[in-house]
């Protein structure tokens, strides 16, 4: 998936064809204040406008009340990315998307500058639905997209600290001309969704009161169900077929991991609910003690076990209970490991 | 012992089922096929040099984003040995297809590399024989596919006039007329199928692509 967006035309290619076109158009990190050694210059823009603190996922900028005390500077940008119309992001990753503010225009000074903590674009006055249409795409459209994509691209995000993202990172972000291609396929949005919801969390330790400890929690049968759906759902295109599918079957949970069948074979005849006692006495166990078929199975967290029975050829998957064993990107990649298995197997 | 279990008990999966992900590729590669020339991808890439590599790029970059990632058309993808081939298509993390590309007519090369004008068949770089030879043609636990395909950018000429110089190179390889190639259709883009003996495996089914590229 990140191959595919990463073939994508970019934002910083689609402001560099706007640039040929308008020499206008300008697109820079903010000034950069600089160490006591370096070579700086007087920036006379300090004076003519107020500076941006802050910008907040709703859209909206914090002016600072002192503005820059520094007078000289060792990178000013052309004093017009601070002139409106033009947007400004926030290097960081969001809650809901990478914190932008569309500056149309600015009453109180002739300018409103930013530091390099923020990036900035600048567009002539007639280019402004070109602003818009980037402004939409990050703040409502696309902003979950652009989030995942950051975050798996950027070398500081989930590295140098969680949500830190550089200007490199908001170059990359795919941005064609045909949007339909960033309109993501039920695969894709699984990724998607546990990227933003679980791996996000791995960037740091997961301690109990952290907001990873969710990867570790027990599954619950919602999210078993939803897993099963999705296994069988990656798996029907290629065997469905005259009123046979995979669906879900039954489920336990012990004290320490969990089982979950899928089987293929008539439609509908499997239905998800708990194995009773007796099954797990005279199927389950045969079949995790069965140590010829089933060779260093005991040694190992996650199995997959094959076995017809009652008329559906199943897969038996048994894992540790945590949640991370049982995502929707999880299903897909068993999925893909079941395919081969039965390809290799003749099916 | 998996594998057993799935040949000896399995009985509502019909044998050979997973051939269907290669059936619905080749539906999706044909239908897909005839828009690939005009669309921004060809000629944004195509736009400053025209080579084998970037007729391929080009193809895989279109062909992936066009089904939106259900199938992943990746370049340059490892073979046997220190082989690669020009395209591979992933089905979830499963490489399940590949396909070796070709200008037709072959580029003349350089002085130090030229290239023979039936390297579409035989010779150094020859497209079919390397999958004869076993070279190309593995998935990626280097188990050889029995399907797999070749495409063809066809700059000069038309499909009747490379079906039968391809036919030719194939008698003149010694190969016989069963490896010769069957034509399927020729519309706006060809499809052909040719089978051949395979050095070291079962025969080695070729789907063939063809499509003008001028």
């Amino acid at each position: 998936m990140i191959y595919r967006l990463s073939l994508l035309p970019t934002l910083q290619k689609f402001i560099s064809s706007k640039r040929e076109e308008n020499s206008e158009w300008i697109y820079s990190s903010g000034y950069k204040v600089g160490g006591p050694n370096t070579k700086k210059t007087r920036a006379g823009f300090i004076k003519k406008g107020d500076k941006i603190e802050a910008i907040s996922e709703e859209g909206d900028y914090t002016i600072s009340l002192s503005g820059e005390e520094n007078k000289e500077l060792e990178f000013i940008p052309d004093e017009r990315l601070y002139t409106p119309p033009f947007l400004v992001f926030d290097q960081i990753l969001g809650e809901n998307n990478i914190p932008i503010s569309f500056v149309a225009q600015y009453g109180k000074k002739e300018l409103l500058y930013f530091n390099r903590d923020f990036v900035g674009i600048h567009a002539p006055q007639e280019n402004i639905s070109d602003l818009e249409k980037i402004y939409n795409s990050i703040r409502f459209q696309f902003n979950n997209l652009y989030r995942f994509y950051a975050l798996l691209i950027s070398g500081s995000c989930m590295v140098l600290t969680e949500t830190e993202i550089n200007k490199r990172d908001i170059d990359a972000l795919p941005f064609p001309e045909n949007i339909e291609y960033l309109n993501l396929t039920k695969a894709e949005k699984i990724l998607l969704e546990d990227v933003l919801e679980y791996y996000i969390h791995l960037g740091k330790a997961i301690s109990e009161k952290g907001q990873g400890r969710k990867l570790h929690e027990k599954v619950s049968q919602e999210q078993l169900k939803k897993f099963g759906e999705i296994f069988c759902e990656a798996l029907n295109p290629i065997y469905s077929k005259n009123d046979k599918s995979w669906q879900c079957g039954k489920f336990s949970q012990m004290q320490s991991f969990t089982i979950c069948q899928l089987g293929y074979g008539k439609n509908e005849g499997l239905s998800y609910e708990r194995f009773d006692h007796e099954e797990l006495e005279n199927i389950i166990k045969p079949l995790i003690d069965n140590t010829t078929s089933n060779r260093g199975a005991m040694f190992k967290r996650v199995c997959r076990l094959y076995k017809h029975l009652n008329g559906y050829d199943c897969v038996f998957l048994i894992k540790p209970n945590a949640v991370r064993y049982w995502l929707g990107s999880i299903a897909l990649q068993d999925a893909d490991e079941t395919f081969i298995d039965l390809k290799e197997g003749g099916r | 012992m998996i594998l057993n279990t799935i040949r000896n008990e399995f009985t509502e999966i019909e044998e050979g089922s997973s051939n269907r992900a290669i059936l619905n590729l080749l539906e999706y590669i044909e239908k897909a096929l005839p828009d690939f020339p005009n669309s921004p991808e060809f000629v944004d890439i195509l736009e400053m040099r025209k080579n084998e590599n970037q007729h391929s790029s080009s193809f895989c970059v279109y062909m992936t984003n066009k089904c939106n990632s259900t199938y992943c058309f990746c370049g340059q993808i490892a073979q046997t040995g220190s082989f690669t081939i020009d395209i591979g298509v992933y089905l979830g993390s499963n490489l399940i297809f590949t396909m070796e590309a070709k200008l037709l007519p072959t580029p003349k090369g350089t002085k130090r590399k030229p290239r023979a004008e039936h390297e579409y068949v035989y010779g150094k770089g020859g497209g079919i024989q390397r999958f004869r030879d076993g070279f190309h043609g593995v998935d990626n636990r280097n188990n050889p596919l029995s399907e797999n395909g070749m495409i063809a950018y066809i700059k000069e000429n038309d499909f009747e006039y490379w079906f039968s110089k391809v036919n030719q190179w194939v008698l003149d390889a010694n190969w016989g007329k069963a490896e010769q190639l069957e034509k399927i259709y020729f519309k706006s883009i060809g499809k052909l199928f040719s089978r051949h003996t395979h050095q070291k495996a079962a025969d080695v089914n070729l789907y063939h692509f063809w499509i003008y590229v001028n």
